[in-house]
């Protein structure tokens, strides 16, 4: 069914980077809806919380599906050979709009088989499923095609539900299998309007002024996108004179590449604090949210009783959403190290998403020297990118103090090791992209614009994904259990010794990258 | 690293080999290009000649044989070497968000013999606006910062691939003028890879053709102009009323590389004949009117003809 769209999924070689950002816009999306219905207008949901729950989790692997399909379909409708491919409008229509009927199928008969065939229930899911999957629809196009979908009226059709999505349980649960019945074949109506109005967004795309503006999900993530924007000064970096120096040359290929970023490495700090700040709180408050959702008797604020735990009982509710959930770290050290594992492994996928986009730096230069440079800029690059991470941790380590009074560096320390980690164990990461990614290209698209179906990029992506994931965890195991040994085994001033340790590894790894480098200059095809 | 073999010789390989898998790019390739000469580079397409240029350059590593600028080998050119080649690639992939003008400023900080005299002469004869951001130039305009960056600090040695590719004719005409002007100036080697044949005839002093990574050709275009020649036969006048009667049999000789006959008539395409004329009227009763051949049409005997 999906053959056309799925395989342009592994184009570009970050699908777990487009699969983070679909699923934190999914997530973002509900949970900002969530809050704003507390904040505006706080209603007991009167809903049963496995009911909810898997409601809820309808929505947001519809949601995520939904987005996937429809990035799929935009980097398919603006790819080059899409002008020339018959029909290509129609026949991704009617995958998105099959993929919708699939999404709403499964999730009546996940809630069928969870809940018992034709209940208010079971048809929950399945209206919870539509209205993901016509929020993840509306979640891939710009601004500007906003318009095109239909202008407010289209968006809000899309998305209100989710506003309301308390009363719509509500309504479901209570009306039995008919009512539920009925809200389901209204959802099924949304699901082809929504389809039916993202169809017409794609056939219209031509019309767009900007092409960079309408690659819908794909564009905000992708480098590409970056380039076709004016830069500030038009692109001039400020160099006079003639460069000589290894440290002229670093600055020529940092502005290649991090110069388009509006502020070049200050900018690229910045952008991954921000990011950072933002993808904390967010996989805080799914955690939270994971272990938190529970039914309460809204009269007394206990947990429900088998007795109040009647569907058609309107005085209980959930447990609102609090804004402590997102900030607050966990008192488990144990949860916090998961937290921070996520956080950065995810925040470590970002950052390969972005070494693609380096400069081939095709000005007279050695080979030998190239390499060297080429080391150089990434010392840079690695350093303000992990310095900006650990801005983002400790700026929010900070709030979440003065929030509740804590102590911000007990929380922040599987963090800040997770980072260190991660840092020590970025050059491993180069090292598997240059060998197995970079070296199976053809050499005259080794550039950020490459785009590739090849299994091996994706296969290299989970095998340093693995890398990361198990580095991070077993690097600060190592570091704990080296240094108490060695405090248990050394006199006091040896002791001196252990944060020195510490750059053994960040070292090593790191020269390791720059042999590698300079084999790779001296014996590779360049592009 | 400097070969005293390569001495007066700006370009040069040896032996060049490249392969990209089990599909040979080059195979053996030997060739030489002094100071002030200009050559063109021909061949059909997937002939080999873009990865020639990149084993010049020293982006491609050869798997036989070596390429060497200046006599020094490709993999090792340094700074000061490269600083001495201009290069016009095929691919021309300039960063998109620098304007024209910053590009240019970008550049010139690598070459310290930069000429901002040529650079603005250039910039209005080829009437590029260089307000404009690269990502919305057209190919042409990408095209013509292409040329200008290459050759504004004064190179020994040009590699040009397909320069006038997406060049509209008066612009191709720009170029050309420009690169006759600068082999009065610099008197650099240059190289250029075309598939426009006619540019390439009255622009180059030198021919190198390539088919299937071998040099079928490397030789002054003078000279093989002269070693060609169209034959257009016809019968005798003493014939004439007669009727010729050719066939595809009548004429058979080791000099003819191509040959179109008709009942009435035929056209040859010979090479190193000259001296064969004479006996040829003579044994087969006609008369030869003989005509300088263009390069397409010698390019078309060296390659076997049609399209790949």
């Amino acid at each position: 069914m999906t053959t056309l769209v799925l395989t342009r999924l592994y184009a570009g070689w970050w699908p777990l980077l487009r699969a983070f950002g679909v699923v934190s816009t999914a997530i973002g999306f509900g949970l900002i809806a969530s809050m704003l219905r507390g904040a505006i207008w706080p209603v007991a949901l009167g809903a049963d919380s496995s009911a909810w729950i898997s409601g809820s989790i309808a929505f947001l692997v519809a949601g995520v599906m939904a987005a996937l399909l429809a990035g799929g379909a935009w980097d398919l409708r603006t790819s080059s050979f899409a002008w020339n491919t018959p029909a290509l409008d129609r026949r991704l229509r009617r995958e998105i709009t099959v993929g919708g009927f699939v999404i709403f199928g499964l999730g009546a008969g996940v809630g069928a088989s969870l809940h018992g065939a034709l209940t208010g229930e079971s048809w929950f899911l399945a209206v919870a499923a539509a209205i993901g999957f016509s929020v993840g629809l509306v979640n891939s196009l710009s601004r500007l095609m906003w318009a095109r979908f239909g202008g407010t009226p289209g968006i809000l059709l899309a998305v209100l539900p989710l506003f309301f999505m308390s009363e719509i349980a509500r309504l479901i649960l209570s009306g039995g299998a008919l009512g539920g019945f009925l809200s389901a074949m209204l959802a099924a109506g949304l699901v082809m309007v929504t389809t039916d109005r993202f169809g017409r967004v794609l056939e219209r795309r031509g019309d767009a002024p900007d092409p960079s503006e309408d690659r819908g999900l794909a564009a905000r993530f992708s480098g590409a996108t970056t380039l076709a924007r004016r830069a500030p000064r038009d692109g001039a970096d400020g160099f006079r004179g003639t460069r000589s120096s290894d440290f002229d040359w670093v600055r020529a290929l940092l502005h290649e590449t991090s110069g388009l970023s509006r502020g070049g490495l200050v900018g690229r700090a910045l952008r991954f604090g921000l990011a950072t700040v933002i993808l904390t709180v967010l996989v805080r408050g799914f955690f939270r949210a994971l272990g938190n959702l529970r039914a309460v008797d809204a009269t007394t604020g206990a947990a429900p009783t088998p007795e109040t735990s009647s569907f058609t009982t309107v005085q209980q509710g959930l447990s609102g959403l609090s804004l402590e959930w997102f900030v607050q770290p966990f008192a488990s050290q144990k949860e916090e190290q998961i937290v921070a594992s996520v956080v950065v492994v995810i925040l470590g996928a970002v950052i390969w998403n972005s070494l693609g986009s380096l400069s081939a730096l095709r000005h007279p230069i050695s080979r030998r020297r190239l390499a060297w440079v080429r080391w150089l800029g990434t010392q840079f690059e690695e350093g303000v990118t992990v310095l900006g991470i650990l801005l983002g941790f400790a700026a929010q380590g900070f709030a979440a103090s003065r929030v509740s009074g804590g102590d911000p560096w007990q929380s922040l320390l599987p963090l800040i090791t997770a980072t260190v980690a991660l840092f020590t164990l970025l050059p491993v990461v180069r090292w598997m992209r240059l060998w197995l990614v970079d070296a199976r290209r053809p050499a005259r698209k080794l550039d950020a614009a490459t785009e590739s179906q090849d299994p091996s990029i994706l296969i290299t992506y989970v095998l340093s994904i693995c890398v990361m994931v198990f580095g991070i965890f077993l690097l600060p195991v190592w570091w704990e259990e080296g240094t108490r040994h060695i405090r248990a085994e050394l006199p006091a001033a040896l002791r001196a010794w252990i944060p020195l340790l510490a750059l053994v590894p960040i070292a090593l790894l790191r020269w390791l990258w720059l042999v590698e480098l300079r084999r790779c200059y001296r014996s590779s095809d360049l592009a | 690293m400097s070969h005293p073999e390569h001495q007066g010789n700006v370009l040069a390989t040896e032996h060049l080999a490249k392969t990209y898998g089990d599909r040979a790019a080059l195979d053996g390739v030997t060739f030489s290009v002094p100071r002030g000469r200009v050559v063109g580079l021909v061949g059909r397409n997937g002939s080999g000649k873009t990865t020639l240029l990149r084993c010049l350059q020293g982006l491609a590593v050869p798997t036989a044989g070596r390429a060497t600028a200046f006599g020094v080998d490709g993999l090792l050119l340094g700074d000061a070497e490269l600083a001495r080649l201009g290069v016009v690639s095929q691919e021309n992939r300039f960063v998109p968000w620098m304007s024209g003008r910053a590009h240019l400023d970008f550049v010139r900080t690598f070459y310290p013999r930069w000429d901002a005299a040529r650079e603005r002469t250039l910039v209005d004869a080829f009437e590029l606006d260089l307000r404009q951001r690269i990502g919305t130039m057209s190919p042409g305009a990408v095209q013509k910062l292409a040329v200008v960056t290459a050759i504004c600090h004064h190179p020994e040695a040009i590699l040009l691939d397909e320069p006038a590719a997406s060049l509209d004719p008066p612009s191709r005409e720009a170029l050309f003028t420009t690169l006759f002007e600068l082999l009065r100036e610099d008197e650099p080697a240059i190289l250029i890879s075309s598939h426009q044949l006619d540019d390439i005839e009255r622009s180059v002093d030198w021919i190198l053709c390539l088919e299937k990574g071998r040099v079928v050709r490397d030789e002054a275009l003078d000279a093989l102009q002269e070693r060609y020649a169209r034959w257009r036969v016809m019968p005798a006048p003493e014939r004439a009323g007669v009727g010729a009667g050719f066939r595809e049999d009548s004429f058979t000789a080791s000099w003819i590389r191509s040959k179109t006959v008709e009942p009435n008539g035929a056209l040859l395409v010979v090479e190193d004949a000259e001296d064969e004329r004479e006996s040829f009227e003579a044994r087969h009763g006609v008369t030869v009117d003989a005509q300088p051949l263009r390069l397409a049409e010698m390019f078309k005997v060296w390659t076997g003809g049609g399209a790949r």
